[in-house]
């Protein structure tokens, strides 16, 4: 299995799993939880969880493309990431905007949104990202609907 | 416009040079499965890459790759 693979698999499980804890942190805490000043605690956990696996990702990123294992990425690999990132960026753009019209939709009577929203759309677009994109990696690879 | 369908020759070169796909892609410098890729017809190389395979058995590019 190539390196690029094997990160693609790993990513993709460490992400579903950070997404599977965000999600139960942000419904035990709920939205007034994430809301209030008193929600320190569960914003903490959030970013806790969160942040150090995006920093991770960014590590790798450098480690496979300047570090020891560099030359273990190739060619193909290199277009699946290409083809991937921008696969990702369309369905986050659309994601975001569906969320972002939704909240619209629900709160425009009251004429405000719960602020603890933004912090579920910041963070859920980084998880979101995060998992999507090795998820992509791997079913244009295993797939191999990849052009020179 | 339509997609250039490029075949080769790869697997049966590495055959007959009685080499293992890791071999191969070791001295192209890409992967075993981008070698795996290319003997199936699903992945067109860069032209460096094709190159590159046609060094290996000291053929012309053209001895290894055919569009359709």
């Amino acid at each position: 299995m190539s390196l690029a693979r094997k990160l693609a698999i790993i990513s993709s499980i460490a992400w579903l799993l950070i997404g599977i804890a965000s999600t139960m942190l942000i419904l035990d805490s709920g939205l007034e939880g994430l809301s209030s000043p008193s929600g320190d605690r569960a914003r903490s956990i959030l970013a806790t969880i969160i942040l150090p696996g995006y920093l991770i990702g960014f590590a790798v990123l450098w480690w496979t493309r300047n570090g020891r294992r560099a030359g273990e990425i190739d060619e193909r690999d290199k277009k699946i990431e290409r083809w991937a990132t921008e696969i990702a960026a369309i369905i986050v753009l659309l994601t975001v905007y569906v969320v972002s019209i939704g909240l619209y939709k629900a709160y425009v009577a009251r004429g405000i949104v719960p602020v603890g929203w933004l912090y579920i759309l910041a963070y859920g677009t980084i998880v979101w990202v995060s998992f999507l994109h090795p998820v992509l990696r791997l079913i244009i690879d295993v797939s191999g609907t990849i052009d020179g | 416009m339509a997609k250039a369908r490029i075949k080769n020759r790869i697997r049966e070169l590495r055959e007959a040079a009685e080499m293992t796909q890791s071999q191969l892609a070791k001295l192209c410098s890409c992967t075993r499965q981008t070698i795996i890729m290319l003997e199936q017809e699903r992945y067109v190389p860069s032209l460096s890459l094709a190159f590159g395979i046609a060094g290996v058995f000291n053929l012309r590019i053209d001895d290894v790759f055919q569009p359709e």
